[in-house]
Formats: structure tokens, C-alpha cells, sequence
């Protein structure tokens, strides 16, 4: 007996000659927040889609709630999805945009309260299309609440929103878990994945090239910390680099990696002995940015203008 | 099943409400139509001819028939000088009809003899064919006696002949089933092709609700769009043009059988295209042949064989000849026909527009 809620193994999903998914296992276990984490053309959305019943397999088992991908009915009623790049009727308000999913299903819950959840009781008499990206998002998030689900699919909830409405989506992320509802996410953002996450699997190319808790991920494949320092002049890079020299330079900013703490204090006794000006110096942990870089070779960034 | 096709078509109806272009542009082209083809044929005041007539013959009679004509209220009778040459008369003033009593018409008719009238017209002028029709109505109103003179007016074989004063009749069917083809079709599948391309389907799929409700929302919907056309179009027809048509239960089982037919089409069609830009294609490319080939503007015995022929393999057919018979004819074996057809054909689409309807993008 196995108490995964979604169980993948040996999963593959192709297109003629494009592989999207190429094998890839994982188990996500009830309670837990589970990101897909990785560029746009990953595999990720792909990956969610066929767990969300919205598309075939091409190989591979796939086990949710313990029941198999034949019993899609029974599955979509107890699963609630925010699709990628997600919208609703335009021309329905706030409410009635809830209350038609509400009416998809036998058993819905008070879409009142739901509202009041993600915060729109003020806005449930607008018109869908008048609210922004944020606000369109959390409909999204109460949509995908209405059957009450075990399991919460949020396929890329932040994209393209803005930082405050993205502390938003994150805090209702929070409050799914404290629900004891499962969250299966997919994310381009690694501090939101960091943030947010139990148990991360980084996908590139279809495969899933790392796995772990955020911490255990960063331990095992993270770099040491490093050290920024700006603007601190010719001088003070010319001191810095003369005893630091697996530090890099970029622009003005000075990176020197922390291999102990004891370098912080060396690198601050050299400023202060040159006797020079600098704006910061930032000690910045190796975050899962790194980590991708370091895995992949590749940027993660720059995924919002592929978008759409 | 019931109630989540409940829950989809009240969204539809206040998303519909919602918006007025789609209220306007849905009702705009019945009314547009029928004030249209409804001033053109009917005359009504603003439509009126002006026929040259020479009246060689000046009796009794001919002045009834030229009085008869005037009495139509369509007809501006100009009567020509007997001395000029008539081919001069239509050359100098580029005349499309010219109609000529000859003498002797009137002796003709009392010894009860056949009578001809000459009418020459521009075969390709629609006045000089609504003109020649106009006569032979006025002809045979004038002395049923007349109606064994044949031919009456010998350089014409027109079945429009004599139908002048039923042609608005017959149109008023044919623009009902236009009306339902066209808001029924377009209306699919820009709805499925928007919803597709907003990913609202994708979030429709991931809840319980399957195609076949969603379908028979559409179709509830449908309906009650053709049912409020139906009654535009009576409207108009019997208030501002006195046509007289009747409206059975024959009448209301075609136009559903007709919306089905249609909404199954739109579904189906629009399992073929992939983005808004081909939606407006593909929707004139499914509407525009089946409105020019099914005998919406013209009866279809007026067309070339091969149209006809055409014309049977045309799902627009059955519900034009259909809503006519049932409307106009009082035909009731052919309305049966027809509503047979148009409910096959339903079925057969609804299962190919179901099948064939992608709800999400590859």
C-alpha cells in the first residue's frame, strides 16, 4: 500500500517526433505541495495535463487517488485544476463565473465562502473581463476549489503577474496546505518553488533531472554562498581581487565566494584598510537558480515573454 | 445531465444579454432582410416602375388594362406616341421594357378571339421581369376569359410569372430558415473557436460536464434565438408587408429540427479549423453556397438542372422547402419529408460535431 496521491512511473507523452515527456517517475504524497519546476517546453504543463486527464499517455502508468487515468470522470470530480494561461467567461461576473463550475459538479461548496477565501466578496458583481491579472487569477484558484478537491493542480498560477499579486497566489497556496489539500504545482519561478515547496522535481527536456526538498536540492548541488560587493571603486577591486582570486567580476559588482564566514570578515578588513567607498556588500546563499544553471548550463529565466 | 446543460445555457443567456453587438448583429440580419426583399417586392410605395406603353389599339379594353396596371400602385404607366418607332423609342431613352397593345386587341377580346400583348424586355433587368409578371397578373384579373390565351406574351418563358403577388410569401420561409442557418452556424463556431483559443474549454474539461450537454445547451440556446426570429420575421412579414403565412406545430418542429441540424454543423465545422482567422472563412465558406443553392432567393425550378441537382445535397434545402410547405403550401406529406431529412441529418452531425470538436489546443 502506497500512500503517494498521485503515483508516475515510466511516464512518456510524444508528438510525431517530439518527445515532450520522456520517462519520468515521481510520487507525490498526500498534504505535500509537489512543484514541477523548470523553463517553458520542460515537459511540466504536458506532465499535469495528462494527470489532469486532459490528454493521453504515450507510455507509462499513472496512478491518482489510487484510481487509473480510465476512470477520468471519477477523477475529475475529486481533483480541481487552474489551468495554464487560465481565463473564464468574459461577460459572467465574479460570482456567477464560480457558481457555473459550482453547477458542473453534484456536490459543490458555498461559492459565498470560497469567494470570501480568496478574498473577491467586494469584487463578485464585476464583469470578468474588468478585473486584473491578479484578481483573475484567485477566480481561477476559487474555480478550481468547488468540488472541495484532494488534489489542487496550478499549472504556472503566477505567470505574468505582478510581485504583489504574486504573494497573494503564494499565501492561498499556504493556506491549501494548511487545509491538507495536495498541491501539485508547475513553475518557471525558482524563488516561488523554493518558497512554496515540499518536494520539488526540476525538469528540463522532458526528464526530470534532479529531486528533493528545497534544502536537500540546494545542499547537494547548490555552490557555496558567495559574496557581492558594489561599486567599491578601482581601489577597492584591485585589493579585493589581489587576494581573492577565484573571485569574479561583473560590471562593478564583485562576486567572492564564502567557502567560511571567516572570509566575510576579510573581505570588509580589506575595504576598510584601502580606506575606500562601496554602496553594499551582500552575502547570497546559492539559491535553486544556481542549481538549474549548474545542472543545465542553461538561464531559467527569461520564460514570461515566450508566454502566450 | 439535464441540469449541467441548465447551468451552461443560463451563462449563455446573461453573457448574451450582455453584450449588444451580438444582440444586434443576431437580429439585425433577419429585419435587415425582410425590410429589404420586402420593399423591392411589394412595392409598398417606394418601389415603383415606370412601363412605356404604346396603345395602338385605344379601346375600351386596352384602357381597362392599362387601368388595372396603374391600380397595383407599383406601376407608372408612360404612354408613347403611336406615330414613333418603338426600337427608336427604347434605344434613345434606354428603356429595360416596353410593352405594346396592337390594334385589334380589344375586337380580339370581345369576339372572344386570342388576344397578344408584345412586351419586350432586357432579360437581365430584374424591373422588366417584376414588370412582366405584373402584366400577366393584371391580365388575367381582367377578363378570365383571358386566361385561355396563350401564349400571352410570347418572347418570355418566366416562372416567376404570375407569382409577383406571392413573392414575398415564398420568401418569408426562406429568410426564417437563412436566419437559423446563418445565426446558428456562425454563432458556433466563433463561440468554440474562442473558447477553444481562451482555454475555456480546457477548464470545461477538467470538470464533470461532457460534450453531448454541452451540445445540448447550444442547441436549448440555439432555439430559443431561431424561436425569437420566428416571431421578428412574422412580425414584419404580417404587419408592415400583410403576408399570410401560417404558423403550426409542423412550423415549430422544423425549426428545431433545423436548429439542431445547424448547431451539429457549426460544432463539426469548427473541429476543423485551428484560429480566429479561420473562423470567419470558414464560417462564409459553410454559409454562402447554402444560401445561394438552396432556393432561399429564387424557387429552385427557375435554376439550371445541375443547381437543382446541387441543390438536393444542400442541408438548407430541406428546411426552406419544409418551413414553406408547412407556412405557405399547407403541404403537410412534404413537410413531413423534409422535417425525415433535416432530423437525420441532425443526428448525423451532432455525432460528428461531438467527435470531431477539440476542446483543447495541441
Amino acid at each position: 500500500m502506497s500512500e503517494g496521491h498521485i503515483e508516475v512511473k515510466g511516464l512518456r507523452k510524444e508528438y510525431g517526433e517530439l518527445i515532450a515527456v520522456d520517462g519520468i517517475d515521481f510520487t507525490v504524497r498526500k498534504g505535500q505541495v509537489f512543484s514541477l519546476l523548470g523553463p517553458n517546453g520542460a515537459g511540466k504543463t504536458t506532465t499535469v495535463e495528462i494527470l489532469e486527464c486532459l490528454r493521453t499517455p504515450s507510455a507509462g502508468e499513472v496512478r491518482i487517488l489510487g484510481m487509473g487515468l480510465e476512470q477520468s470522470s471519477k477523477i475529475k470530480r475529486r481533483v480541481g485544476v487552474l489551468p495554464q494561461g487560465f481565463n473564464a467567461f468574459d461577460r459572467l461576473t465574479v460570482k456567477e463565473n464560480v457558481d457555473y463550475f459550482a453547477g458542473m459538479f453534484d456536490d459543490p461548496v458555498d461559492t459565498e465562502e470560497l469567494l470570501r477565501w480568496v478574498k473577491l466578496e467586494k469584487r463578485k458583481k464585476e464583469l470578468f473581463k474588468n478585473l486584473s491579472g491578479g484578481m483573475k487569477q484567485r477566480v481561477g484558484i476559487a474555480m478550481s476549489l468547488v468540488n472541495d478537491p484532494e488534489i489542487v493542480f496550478l499549472d504556472e498560477p503566477t505567470t505574468g503577474l505582478d510581485p504583489g499579486a504574486r504573494r497573494d497566489v503564494w499565501r492561498m497556496v499556504q493556506g491549501l496546505r494548511d487545509q491538507g489539500k495536495t498541491v501539485l504545482l508547475t513553475t518557471h519561478y525558482m524563488e516561488e518553488a523554493e518558497a512554496l515547496s515540499d518536494y520539488i522535481c526540476i525538469m528540463n527536456k522532458g526528464r526530470i533531472i534532479c529531486r528533493g526538498t528545497p534544502r536537500e536540492i540546494i545542499n547537494e548541488h547548490g555552490a557555496d554562498p558567495v559574496a557581492i560587493v558594489k561599486a567599491a571603486g578601482d581601489k577597492g577591486l584591485e585589493a579585493l581581487i589581489g587576494r581573492f582570486p577565484d573571485c569574479s567580476l561583473m560590471e562593478d559588482n564583485l562576486k567572492v565566494p564564502i567557502h567560511n564566514s571567516r572570509r566575510i570578515a576579510d573581505i570588509l578588513n580589506i575595504l576598510d584598510d584601502a580606506e575606500v567607498h562601496y554602496d553594499e556588500v551582500i552575502i547570497k546563499k546559492s539559491t535553486l537558480e544556481d542549481v538549474f544553471l549548474k545542472l543545465t548550463g542553461e538561464e531559467l529565466r527569461g520564460g514570461e515573454e515566450d508566454e502566450e | 445531465m439535464r441540469s449541467r446543460a441548465l447551468v451552461d445555457f443560463k451563462a449563455t443567456v446573461l453573457e448574451f444579454k450582455r453584450s449588444p453587438e451580438a444582440i444586434f448583429w443576431t437580429f439585425a440580419f433577419p429585419i435587415v432582410l425582410m425590410l429589404l426583399f420586402g420593399a423591392i417586392y411589394s412595392g409598398g410605395g417606394t418601389g415603383t416602375f415606370n412601363l412605356y406603353v404604346q396603345d395602338h389599339d385605344d379601346s375600351d379594353e386596352s384602357r381597362d388594362l392599362l387601368e388595372s396596371l396603374r391600380a397595383t400602385g407599383v406601376v407608372n404607366v408612360r404612354l408613347v406616341n403611336t406615330t414613333l418607332d418603338a426600337d427608336q423609342v427604347i434605344k434613345d431613352n434606354s428603356l429595360t421594357s416596353f410593352l405594346t397593345i396592337p390594334s385589334g386587341f380589344g375586337a380580339n377580346l370581345s369576339a372572344n378571339e386570342s388576344a397578344v400583348l408584345e412586351f419586350r424586355k432586357d432579360p437581365s433587368s430584374q424591373s422588366a421581369i417584376t414588370l412582366y409578371s405584373i402584366i400577366n397578373a393584371a391580365v388575367q384579373q381582367m377578363d378570365p376569359g383571358l386566361k385561355n390565351v396563350t401564349p400571352l406574351i410570347s418572347v418570355e418563358e418566366e416562372s416567376l410569372v404570375s407569382e409577383r403577388f406571392e413573392f414575398l410569401d415564398f420568401f418569408l420561409p426562406g429568410v426564417l430558415a437563412l436566419t437559423i442557418m446563418n445565426s446558428t452556424v456562425n454563432y458556433m463556431i466563433f463561440t468554440i473557436v474562442e473558447y477553444r483559443n481562451r482555454g475555456i474549454f480546457r477548464k470545461m474539461m477538467t470538470t464533470p460536464l461532457r460534450r453531448p450537454e454541452w451540445l445540448a445547451s447550444r442547441i436549448m440556446w440555439q432555439m430559443t434565438i431561431s424561436f425569437i426570429s420566428l416571431v421578428l420575421i412574422w412580425a414584419i412579414g404580417v404587419y408592415l408587408f400583410d403576408i399570410a403565412v401560417t404558423v403550426n406545430l409542423m412550423t415549430l418542429a422544423l425549426i428545431l429540427a433545423g436548429t439542431a441540424l445547424f448547431t451539429s454543423m457549426g460544432m463539426a465545422a469548427a473541429g476543423l479549423i485551428k484560429d480566429e482567422q479561420g473562423a470567419g472563412a470558414l464560417a462564409g465558406a459553410v454559409t454562402f453556397p447554402m444560401m445561394f443553392l438552396a432556393g432561399i432567393f429564387f424557387p429552385l425550378e427557375v435554376m439550371p438542372e445541375y443547381l437543382q441537382t446541387i441543390a438536393k445535397f444542400i442541408p438548407l434545402t430541406y428546411l426552406a422547402e419544409g418551413l414553406r410547405d408547412s407556412m405557405i403550401y399547407g403541404n403537410m406529406a412534404g413537410a413531413w419529408f423534409n422535417l425525415a431529412v433535416i432530423s437525420g441529418l441532425a443526428v448525423v452531425f451532432a455525432a460528428l460535431g461531438t467527435v470531431l470538436t477539440r476542446w483543447k489546443e495541441e
